[in-house]
């Protein structure tokens, strides 16, 4: 599955698709570039008193917003004090990074006592209403622009160290750390040049969202008088001139007061926006919600098959779709499962095996998938066409799938016997006492020491295996025509796996269940299933039962494939690499897909499809060179 | 205990070794639970051998490789380099201790700063471990990524760039780039595809054969493990159930737990699992 993640999209594209981000960077770039241009702009001196044109109404003459009670120009104390709050604002921020980051990132380096001594300061900090602090610290250094800047900087430094802290946490353990330590670099040295630059997005997110509220106490530290000294404006000072005047004359302190409003709005739109793209989370894709069936491309052709089967697969073809990429993940793919019988499908990581399972119950997310083309028929019924509906009805019902990790397939905050008897309710309308009854009954079927017990458990409290089993109970619950295990034991333990796949056996022939089972372990295919499927590309190579396939295998993809897994008991037997890597499944060569890496390829190979053959009973396979391969 | 029974020292000895997680007591003095995730074991491998550590997950094998490279301290217990004591490294000694044993870890991806180019990655050890200059740094760089199998212009790239079998070679040549005699492998190629986890025990083999490496090699497959080790441990619950050469453990096992992890192993175009 790891080709189906989306590709990362370079961080300005997906900042720019963010239209109230775009509004923001507008108005922070023109108000910054006005600040910073100040000195060249054809302003009035900021400080020129002029008595006689006291508090001009705005576009007066020669005043375009008008003057203040010591008939100062506003424009010009306006975008002065716009420079001052910014500067101000800018560099509290810059100096709480720093020193925040830096305790951040030594705390949970070191951890222990120096975690300890650092984070518990942090929290003293934290424990001071802000503004108290910030007052504190201004009475003992004295009112000043320069104390004030280093009040809000020490009020805002536990933002910092906290979310920085908490970055590096997960990061400290990470094998690249350990990798660091071993390679001989110094602690300092695996700060710097290691941890700081994967926590800078972090150092950055918190810092765009704190700059606008930075501004706003400088505002409000001058507003107190703390801050800017007259005669230097700024928008705090300003506002606090102009609150005696609200009545008489509301401009002195509606200007500064819209400009801090506009400001601060479009700082934070701005800085929400770069959270929004530089969270890894979000970038991951944790904002796209998947419907809740995988779209079906439209203008499929639709035939009749094989009436007795219970799952027909006809050229499935499932795609997703990223950005301008095409991956075809599943290519083409056809079998046909008859009540009762087990089918294995195996294939190395992206072949698409995964994905044909998915296909089947309309499982794979869209976005970005789509099933393309293709049939899925099960008893019957045309499963891409059925309704939303009846859909759900087949879902963990008539058709049950137990996936790889059961401690992500179970819900972590419900008890395991209540996960069991939902799909009771669901599907069976059983009550409360008669759903229990025959969940109990399930858990003990699947071996579940002290069902009674283990009922009320929840999933954390029990093993890998034991979780395992509870997740086989639940699709064993409506006796199901048909179970899709997706690597149910690949996450499990060897003598965990052997009694998993014995009890998955023993169920599934006492049920008369259909089996479908993916998996990369030639070894677990042999021990459970009677047919196999080999994928590659996206495509079925070759197919038949498991025995023969396994013993004589006719297509080369299969016997490197079987000549490259170390079998126990055999330690001499040289292993045969297959050279160089499955091809991308966004860029197919023409032709057979495993040509480029295959031994007997010709010409002839990579020239048109080549088709799925017969070879056999029961057997086929996509290959045209089949016979050389002999039935050693 | 195995000692030094084939006449010559071995690389690496490990006496009694027991790594303590959690414990303690709290400020109120009630017990803390306590984790004993490797409880007592005692190793020792001989130069040019692999020894084979299996076990299932929570077995305490990857606490035991991180002691053995000195990633985390022994609770007690001793640990002798070559007959020389390691204790609390610093400095100097703490230097030489790296330039003689390494680690391949079993995320290929994980284990790689994705920040970092192959160049960097690589020049990183032996800028901090060893006195070799800029050119000569190049040199070895240039030297290794042809010993592991990457292309000379892979050298600017980033790790998320490569896939896992790439990725896993480019940790080995980090591991050999300061020529250490013994390299810790763990779990090396469980998160690679079959085709891919071919490769790289044939580049392992290769090297070992080589440049005469000394490998411990830590694995969950046991047919992995019998395909590369010499001698083998098998681990259970932080004690080491069995030990000794491949050969018997695999075709004798004489401890019932090793028994029941090789009948375990599914075997491909077998069906056994009637036997359990």
């Amino acid at each position: 599955m790891a080709s189906t993640l989306p590709r990362r999209t370079s961080a300005w594209a997906r900042l720019s698709r963010n239209g109230l981000a775009v509004v923001g960077l507008a108005i922070v770039v023109a108000i910054l570039a006005i600040a910073i241009l100040a000195p060249l702009l054809p302003l009035a001196d900021p400080n020129v008193t002029a008595p006689a044109n006291r508090l001009l109404p705005p576009f007066s003459e020669g005043a375009w917003l008008g003057t203040d009670q010591l008939g100062r120009d506003m424009l010009s104390r306006l975008v002065w004090g716009a420079r001052v709050s910014i500067a101000v604002g800018v560099a509290a921020t810059l100096v709480a990074a720093i020193v925040g980051s830096t305790i951040g990132l030594v705390a949970a380096y070191f951890g222990k006592l120096a975690d300890n001594v650092l984070m518990r300061g942090v929290d003293m900090l934290m424990a001071f209403p802000y503004l108290l602090l910030a007052l504190a610290i201004v009475a003992a250094l004295g009112p000043g622009l320069l104390n004030a800047l280093l009040a809000i900087a020490v009020v805002n430094i536990p933002f910092f160290a906290r979310s920085v802290r908490g970055a590096t946490l997960g990061l400290v353990q990470r094998e690249f750390i350990e990798a660091a330590r071993l390679s001989g670099y110094s602690n300092a040295r695996i700060i710097l040049s290691e941890l700081f630059p994967s926590v800078l997005p972090v150092i950055v997110i918190t810092m765009s969202t704190t700059v606008g509220w930075m501004i706003l106490e400088t505002a409000g530290l001058s507003f107190l008088g703390l801050g800017a000294q007259p005669p230097q404006a700024d928008l705090g000072s300003m506002l606090g001139d102009g609150r005696n005047l609200v009545i008489t004359a509301p401009h002195v302190s509606i200007v500064p007061g819209v400009l801090i409003l506009v400001l601060v709005i479009g700082i934070n739109l701005l800085g929400d926006g770069l959270r929004d793209v530089l969270d890894p989370r979000l970038k991951s894709g944790a904002l796209s919600r998947p419907v809740a069936r995988t779209a079906v491309a439209e203008g499929r052709t639709s035939g009749t098959g094989d009436r007795g089967a219970l799952l027909e697969v006809r050229n499935l073809r499932t795609e997703f779709h990223i950005g301008q990429r095409v991956l075809k993940a599943v290519g083409g793919v056809d079998f046909v499962l008859q009540p009762g019988e087990s089918l294995g499908i195996v294939g190395e990581s992206g072949s698409g095996k995964s994905v044909t399972a998915l296909s089947i119950l309309g499982l794979v997310p869209t976005p970005p998938g789509i099933v393309a083309g293709g049939e899925i028929r099960f008893a019957g019924r045309d499963l891409l066409r059925l309704p939303m509906h009846d859909l759900q009805d087949i879902r963990g019902n008539r058709i049950a799938y137990i996936f790889q990790d059961p401690l992500t397939t179970l819900n972590p905050l419900m008890r395991v016997g209540h996960q069991v008897t939902e799909t009771l309710v669901r599907h069976q309308g059983l009550g409360g006492s008669a759903a229990r009854r025959q969940a109990e009954e399930l858990l003990d079927a699947v071996g579940i020491p002290q069902p009674r017990t283990k009922f009320d458990a929840f999933p954390h409290e029990l093993s890998g295996g034991q979780r395992q089993r509870v997740v086989i109970a639940m699709s064993l619950a409506n006796r199901p025509d048909l179970i899709i295990a997706d690597e149910p034991t690949t996450a499990l333990d060897v003598t965990t796996q052997a009694r998993v796949l014995a009890l998955l056996n023993d169920l599934r022939r006492q049920s008369g269940a259909a089996l479908v089972f993916i998996t990369h372990d030639l070894g677990v295919v042999s021990e459970l299933c009677e047919r196999v499927l080999v994928m590659y590309a996206g495509k079925v190579v070759e197919s038949g039962p498991v025995g023969e396939v396994f013993a004589a295998p006719r297509h080369p993809y299969t016997r490197a494939l079987l000549a490259c897994v170390p079998v126990l008991g055999e330690p001499e037997r040289a292993l045969d690499a297959i050279p160089g890597l499955p091809p991308p499944v966004d860029d197919l060569p023409e032709g057979c897909a495993f040509a480029p890496r295959c031994p007997l390829a010709m010409a002839e190979c990579r020239r048109g499809e080549i088709l799925l053959a017969r070879t056999g009973e029961g057997r086929r396979s996509r290959c045209i060179r089949w016979m050389e391969l002999g039935d050693a | 205990m195995p000692e030094s029974i084939r006449g010559q020292e071995p690389i690496i000895e490990a006496r009694h070794l027991v790594r303590v997680f959690g414990g303690g007591r709290t400020w109120w003095g009630a017990k803390k639970p306590e984790l004993r995730a490797v409880d007592g074991v005692s190793l020792a491998v001989q130069p040019g051998t692999t020894l084979g550590i299996v076990g299932e997950s929570g077995c305490g094998k990857s606490t035991l490789a991180r002691m053995l490279v000195g990633l985390i301290a022994p609770t007690e217990g001793t640990i002798r380099l070559e007959g020389r004591p390691v204790s609390r490294l610093t400095g100097a000694e703490k230097r030489r201790f790296h330039q003689a044993v390494q680690l391949v870890f079993q995320d290929p991806i994980a284990s790689l700063n994705p920040r970092k180019t192959v160049r960097q990655i690589l020049e990183g050890p032996l800028e901090a471990l060893t006195d070799l200059d800029r050119s000569a740094r190049r040199e070895r760089v240039a030297r290794l990524m042809d010993e592991v199998g990457l292309r000379p212009e892979f050298i600017d790239r980033y790790p998320h760039e490569f896939s896992g079998g790439q990725a896993q070679r480019i940790g080995i040549a980090r591991a050999l780039a300061v020529e250490p005699r013994l390299i810790v492998l763990d779990e090396p190629v469980s998160a690679l595809d079959v085709s891919v986890q071919a490769q790289v025990l044939g580049l392992l083999k290769d090297l070992q054969a080589r440049r005469g490496l000394t490998y411990l090699f830590i694995s969950h497959d046991l047919a992995v493990v019998e395909a590369l080790a010499t001698d083998v441990m098998v681990m259970l619950r932080g004690r080491a159930v069995e030990q000794g050469p491949r050969r018997q453990v695999f075709e004798q096992p004489e401890d019932d737990y090793t028994r029941t992890l090789l009948a375990a192993v599914p075997i491909p175009g077998r069906r056994h699992h009637e036997r359990l």
